[in-house]
This record gives structure tokens, sequence and C-alpha cells, in this order.
């Protein structure tokens, strides 16, 4: 009987179902992106933090600090940010040769303290310094 | 899955094209590491300006076909004679795997390039296309084919959804369903047309 049951034509209904609906989902999705001008370029919204510094935006907003996370490097960080190299090693008293191709989670570990904390004292350290460039 | 996910991050942040090159030649050669959400990743990190977009996909393109090829050509230098040694010499003499053989020998080009976009699969059609010895011209030109296709998907959508991509995995995951069930039909009506074929030809044989 399971050699009898037609296993291939159930097997093609099936994957064309799923390319079926998977292609609606995907047709659905790009409109709504595109509609918020996704793939458009130049990007006609915020795309990157280096977008924004060169639109002349200073101050970036609380959800792009809120959004680090502890796998970011210091490196990628200064870049995004377009902080000066040194100035996370200074506010945050970083000692490693490595700095700053170092991780968030390395520097919580460095320092002895919890990865939460650690987060917390970056995010506090770019807030500190995007908030005086803002009123400069 | 989210702490392997941020290791693999912070490698391609710490590491950057060294590392990105490094994560799609294991994925490719053997491992199923997650590859595609890296290079989506790595995609973003180049909209924000940390990475350049051609050397990403540039990167990631050598690093697929270089595992690729090397599981291709070990197998097809070492394969057989190997797994005899080893003890496999039954598994080679199944009917199954000689089919399986067969089907690969016949049909290479949709499994090798539809293959590309299932990183824990790839590896196995690659030491199975050695083992059977498929011309190594159609084992390129469709693993180039199939990896430029799979590492433009990829780096592309993370590149365009910038840092946003986390939020719309659901628009790549939809865009692999629409890849992989046209490849999964396009692969069973072949074996199905195949193993006809093969039943009429033994069929002859016999009268």
């Amino acid at each position: 009987m399971f050699r009898k049951f037609p296993w291939y034509p159930l097997l093609v209904i099936m994957c064309a179902a799923a390319f079926l609906a998977a292609g609606y989902l995907l047709m659905r999705d790009y409109r709504a992106l595109r509609y918020r001008g996704a793939f458009q370029y130049p990007h006609p919204f915020p795309h990157s933090f280096r977008q924004m510094y060169r639109a002349g935006e200073r101050h970036l907003t609380r959800a792009d600090v809120d959004a680090l996370r502890g796998w970011m490097t210091f490196d990628y960080l200064n870049k995004g940010f377009v902080l000066p190299q040194e100035y996370l090693a200074a506010a945050l008293a970083i000692r490693a040769h490595r700095y700053p191709n170092m991780t968030i989670g390395a520097f919580a570990k460095e320092k002895n303290i919890p990865a939460a904390q650690a987060l917390r004292m970056v995010q506090d350290a770019v807030r500190t310094y995007l908030t005086a460039r803002q009123s400069q | 899955m989210e702490t392997i996910l941020s290791s693999f991050f912070a490698f391609v942040l710490l590491y950057k094209y060294a590392g990105l090159f490094l994560i799609a030649f294991i994925a490719a050669l053997a491992l199923p590491i997650p590859a595609s959400a890296t290079l989506a990743a790595a995609g973003a990190f180049a909209a924000q300006g940390y990475f350049n977009i051609a050397a990403v996909v540039g990167v990631a393109l050598a690093g697929n076909v270089l595992g690729d090829h090397i599981g291709y050509f070990f197998a097809r230098r070492y394969g057989e004679t190997t797994l005899s040694r080893m003890g496999f010499g039954r598994l080679l003499r199944n009917r199954s795997y000689r089919m399986l053989k067969g089907y690969i020998l016949d049909v290479p080009q949709s499994l090798i390039y539809f293959t590309r976009f299932v990183t824990e699969v790839g590896p196995t059609v690659n030491v199975l296309a050695g083992l059977a010895a498929v011309p190594y011209t159609t084992f390129l030109f469709f693993d180039v084919f199939g990896e430029m296709s799979y590492v433009l998907l990829y780096a592309l959508t993370g590149y365009f959804l910038g840092s946003q991509w986390e939020n719309n995995a659901g628009f790549l995951a939809s865009g692999v369903v629409v890849l992989l069930s046209l490849g999964g039909m396009i692969i069973l009506i072949q074996t199905w047309v195949y193993r006809r074929h093969a039943r009429h030809r033994t069929q002859k044989i016999i009268l």
C-alpha cells in the first residue's frame, strides 16, 4: 500500500501550494516595503547612521542607541555613530590593546561586570556624546 | 539560537571580510552553520557604511565556491576508495545509491543549483556530484550560478533593508520558500521522469 501510494504527485502538489503561498506573501511584503521606500536608491529615509550624519542630523534617536547589542564591536559603534576613535576608551576606561576591535561583551568580561550593565554603560556614554554634539 | 547568531555577527565584525569568507567557506564545505543570516547581516552592515557591498558579495561568493569545489574534488579523487576502506563498500553497491548516482549524472543542473540555497544539503550534493563524476564544467557553471543567486539574494536583502533587516526577516523567508518549493517541484518531476526512463531501459534489456 505504501508503494502504490501516489507520493510524487502529492509532493509536487504540496510544493506547488508552498510556492503559491510563499509567492503571495513575498509580493505582499515587497509592496509594503516598496511603499516605505525600502528599494529606492539613494534611500529616501535614513537607512544608516552615517547617512543621517551626512544629512546634518547630529542627534540620533534613542531607538538607535537602544538597539545596541553585546555582540557589537567598539569599532562598529565608532563608525556607525561617527565617534572619535578614543572617546569610548576614555569614557569607559578601557585598557585592552584590542580596542576598538573588541565586543561590548568582551568589555563586560574584562571589567568583570554583568553584560547588561556593560551595555548600559556604553549606551550612556554614546548618548552623552550625541547630546553634547547636538548642543554645539 | 540568538546566542549562536550573535557569536557569528561578532565574528564578522571582529574579523571583517576574512571572517565572512571563513564562515561562507566552512558552511559550503561541511558544517550547517547560519551562514545565510550572517550574510544578510553583512549586507546590513554594508548599508550602514561599515562594509562595501561589492566586497561582501565577492568575498562570500569566493568562500562558497571554494568550499563547494573542495568537497567536489575531494569526493571525485578519493571518494569511493576512501569510503570502501572505511567499511562503506556495501553502501556503494546499494541499489538506491547507484540510482541516486545515475540520477545526478543525468540531471545534475537543477539539483546543484537549488541546493546552493540550502546550506545543510549543499555539501552532501557536492560530495555526491564528485562521487558520480559529474562533468566539471557542468558543476562549475551551476555551482557559480547558484551561489551567485544565493549570495545576491541574502546580501542585497540585508543591504536594502539596512538596519531593519531583522524585523523584515519574513520577506527573506518568503523568498527562500518560493525558490525552494520551485526547486522541489522541478527536482521531483525530474526524478519521476528519470525513474520511468530507468524502468523502461531495464524492461528493454530484459526483453
